[in-house]
Formats: C-alpha cells, structure tokens, sequence
C-alpha cells in the first residue's frame, strides 16, 4: 500500500460576514496524494471564486482552516517550513535581487551556504542559464515565473503550490512553462499541486485532477489523465475530448458548467 | 498630451526667457526698484554674502543641518525597521502625533523650541531631526499598507520568519517610496528650517535673509536665494541619479 504523501482531511473554513452571519468558502475538503517516488503534477479544477488560494494557503499553513487537518507524511502541517512551498498566482520574485540572489536568499533566510552547483543546477532546471545576473523587476510574466519557482526549488520542498500561476501567461510561454514544470518534476521527483480554473491546462499538465465545486468549495470527483501519456496520434485527441467531456459532465451535474473556464 | 522631454524642454525654454526678460528689463529698461534687483548687482552681492553676511558658515550650517536630519532619519528608520514594521504601539503613536500634524503646522514645534530653550545651540538641528523622523515614519507606516501580499506569503510558504520579512521583504519594498519621499522631505525642510532660523536670528541661511531684509539689500536677498534653490537643485539631481542606481525597482 502506497503511503500518503499529503492529506487534507476535512478541511472546511468560513469567514464572518458579521457577528451573526459567517461565509462558508471551503467545506470538507477531503484528498490526498501519494508519495510517488517518480513526482507528479496534481490539479485541483475549479471555478473562479471557488476557494482555490484559501485551499492552497490553508495546505501550506499561510492559513489556518476553521475545521480539519493538513498531513504532510503523516504529521500535521500547522506552521509554514518550506516543505510546502507556496507560489501564489502574481509575480511574488523580489525585482530587487537578480536571478541568482533571489535564489540565494533562502540560504541567507536559513543562514545555510547553498552550494553553488546547486544554484546553478536550479537555474539551468528553470531556464535561466545564461541570465542569472539579469533582475527579473521588467521582464515577462513567464520569466518572473521561473524566477519565483527557481527560489521556491532552492528550500528542497516536498511539495510546490501554484495558485493559478499561468492563468496571465500567453500560449506560447504556458507550452514552455508546462514543459519546463514536467522536466523538473521527473528530474527532481517533485510533487506539483496546481490550482486552475482551465480546463485543458489541467488535463494536459496533470497526472491526477481533483474537480471542486464553488459556494462552498466542495471536492465533487477525481480524473485520471495520466492514460493520456500512453497513446499517441487521433487516439490521443479522441481520450483528451472523452477527458474533457469527462470534467464538463460531472460540472453538470453539480450546474456548475456555465461558470468553468473551458478555453483551449 | 506631452512627454516628459518635451515637457521638461518646455520648461527650459521659459526659464531661458524669464531670465532673458529680467536681464533685458531690470538691466537696461527699468531704474533701479525694489520689486526686482539688477542683474549686475546680483552678480557684484555674490562676493558681500561672504564678507559681510558670513554666508559660508551660515550656508554650511544650514546645509549640514538638513542633511544629517535626514541622513540620521533614514538610518533610525532602517535601524528601527522590524520594530517599525511589527510594532501597532509605534503605529497608534505615530497615527495620533500625525493627527495633530494635519491641523498644527510643524514650524509651531520649532517655534515651541525657541520658546522653551532660547539660549541652546542645536534647537535648529533637533527641530529638524524630528521633523524628518517623524515625516519618515509617517510615511513608512503608510507604504507598509501596500507591500505585496505575493511577497510575504511567498517566502512565509518558504519558512521565513517575521524578522526576515521586515528586514529583507518590507523594508525592500517600500524602499523606493520612502527614498522618493526625501525629495519632498528635502524641500519642506528647506522651508521650515529657514523660517525658524529666520525667527531665532543668530545663524543659518535664515538669519542671513533677515539680515538681508534688515539692510534693504535686495541683490543679497536674490543671490541668496539663487544659492538655496541651486543647492535644492544639486540635491534632486544627485537623489535621482542614487535612485536610478539603488532604487530601480517599482515600490510596494
């Protein structure tokens, strides 16, 4: 039996509106994933609005839930250490460092020499070789990205959450960046969750899609697109659309479609 | 509607002719008036400001003033900066003193100075520390309110602690802003420092203007405040080419 990597159990968080009225954003979110020794892209699906960043910030204890747990191997996650590192979906590298400092900044954090092999080795896994003295303060949004994820690397997670990162990237940029996400995760046997509201960039990056449903967020089923990686040609065409489908149906039945992004 | 070089062209084209003016009307046309010197006297009074208004001490004296208030400011508050950043008490003092500073206009602290203390010798630099302290703290306070939430919750995710996010993520952010707000800081020190050197009358550039007013020597008056603005000027030009170096970055 395969161990858990994470577990989210019954996690629920509502705010007050006011002293009588309280909003409930997540209620009983239950998942978990597990320790694969080979790293996996996860997706949680969801409509805007649905509670995706309070998930991902109670799961890195940024947050604390109004009820439930995070597990991380089996211990309670409560105070943020690293070994979940969070991205959040605005450029959050710092434009006053370069790209080789705001890597370095976690040794300085943690009062650690990071070995320079290893700065380079995460510099070169994001694609900035060649531009570690560039400072990423006018560059593009994809550029800001692999900065950001080039320090998050640099703490060694466990896990990385990308809160909607791609969502204000371009096409062509997303190609490179799902690319580069899947290299790292083979490379570095890393486990990526990824929060989304695109339907096709959750199918195509991701090995497991848990689909949740909006007010209050709610896990509504899980897809499997991993089968994806197996075929080729107008087969794999053909298992994309029943995939598709697939989420498009279980929104449905929840009347949740008309609210999902589902652009290609 | 214009850029920024053309504006700034603009504004060159009219100081080049409000000088082009005096020079023609003062010097040539107009007797000798009160209203506006002549150009050539200006020019003559550049030599008295030294011999009869002592005005390398009084200039350096006020030029020294301003810039350790602030110099000294600027370090408490980068010193200060994770109290600064934490501390709600700070944040409740200062929000109260800053309500009195909406409706009390600062020199009425310098004036309360000379009152208190009127034989001490540094009241002028203590009236100018504080107003600079006090202005950078304001102002501090105020841009913390716009940190990037992204920023924080990044490297927090990463088990960054509260310290290194004040030291290393707060202070970086709105170091830009805070340095932006010198020029202005500058520039109300300038004032109100010269008004209250004016009124205490026994050294700065303050005193030199009323000995300037005290004599009728109207040539005096302009060369000195020909040498204030430029030195001002000096000052903004030597800021922006710091903050183009240090200060590249957006702010919070």
């Amino acid at each position: 039996m395969k161990s858990s990597l994470l577990q989210v159990e019954n996690v629920s968080k509502y705010y007050y509106r006011s002293s009588l009225e309280r909003l409930l954003v997540l209620e009983s979110i239950n998942f978990s994933i597990d320790d694969s020794e080979e790293g996996q892209i996860i997706s949680v699906l969801a409509p805007f609005g649905s509670g995706k960043t309070t998930l991902l910030k109670i799961i890195s204890a940024l947050e604390k839930p109004s009820g439930g747990e995070v597990l991380l191997l089996g211990k309670k996650y409560e105070n943020p250490s690293g070994k979940i590192a969070y991205l959040p979906e605005k450029p959050s590298h710092f434009p006053w460092l370069n790209v080789k400092e705001n890597i370095k900044l976690i040794s300085q954090m943690r009062d650690v020499k990071l070995p320079v092999e290893n700065i380079n080795k995460i510099i070169s896994l994001v694609g900035l070789s060649g531009y570690e003295d560039h400072v990423p303060n006018k560059k593009s949004l994809g550029f800001r990205f692999r900065a950001a994820l080039g320090r998050a690397l640099a703490v060694n997670p466990k896990i990385i959450l990308l809160d909607d990162v791609f969502k204000s990237i371009e096409t062509e940029t997303k190609d490179e960046l799902y690319a580069m996400l899947r290299d790292i995760k083979k490379e570095l046997k890393l486990t990526f969750l990824l929060a989304s509201a695109n339907v096709t960039e959750t199918i195509i990056l991701s090995d497991q899609i848990f689909l949740m449903h909006q007010r209050p967020g709610k896990i509504i089923g899980e897809i499997v697109p991993q089968r994806l990686n197996n075929i080729s040609g107008s087969t794999k065409a053909e298992e994309f659309t029943s995939i598709r489908k697939e989420i498009e149906s279980a929104y449905q039945i929840e009347n949740f479609s008309s609210s999902i992004n589902i652009s290609i | 509607m214009f850029s920024e070089k053309s504006r700034k062209k603009n504004i060159y084209y009219f100081l080049s002719l409000y000088l082009l003016l005096w020079i023609i009307l003062f010097e040539f046309v107009f007797p000798v008036n009160n209203v506006l010197p002549k150009p050539s006297i200006v020019m003559l009074s550049f030599g008295d400001l030294w011999h009869v208004y002592n005005f390398g001490i009084n200039f350096l004296s006020t030029f020294s003033i301003i810039l350790i208030s602030i110099v000294l400011a600027y370090f408490l508050i980068w010193l200060f900066r994770v109290p600064l950043t934490k501390g709600d008490f700070i944040y409740s003092f200062i929000t109260s003193l800053e309500w009195f500073s909406n409706y009390i206009p600062g020199i009425i602290l310098g004036l309360l100075l000379i009152f208190w203390f009127p034989d001490f010798e540094y009241t002028d630099i203590i009236f100018a520390f504080t107003a600079a302290l006090f202005s950078l703290i304001i102002k501090f306070k105020k841009e913390i309110r716009f940190v990037k939430n992204e920023y924080i919750e990044a490297v927090q995710s990463l088990g960054a602690t509260d310290n290194f996010i004040a030291k290393s993520v707060v202070w970086k952010s709105i170091e830009p802003a805070l340095f932006n707000h010198l020029y202005k800081l500058n520039f109300y020190l300038w004032t109100v420092l010269i008004v209250f050197e004016y009124i205490k009358g026994k050294h700065g550039l303050g005193s030199v203007i009323r000995l300037t007013i005290q004599y009728q020597d109207l040539a005096a008056f302009f060369s000195t405040v020909f040498i204030i603005g430029l030195t001002i000027f000096i000052l903004i030009l030597l800021g922006k080419f710091i903050q183009r170096k240090y200060y590249y970055w957006e702010s919070a």
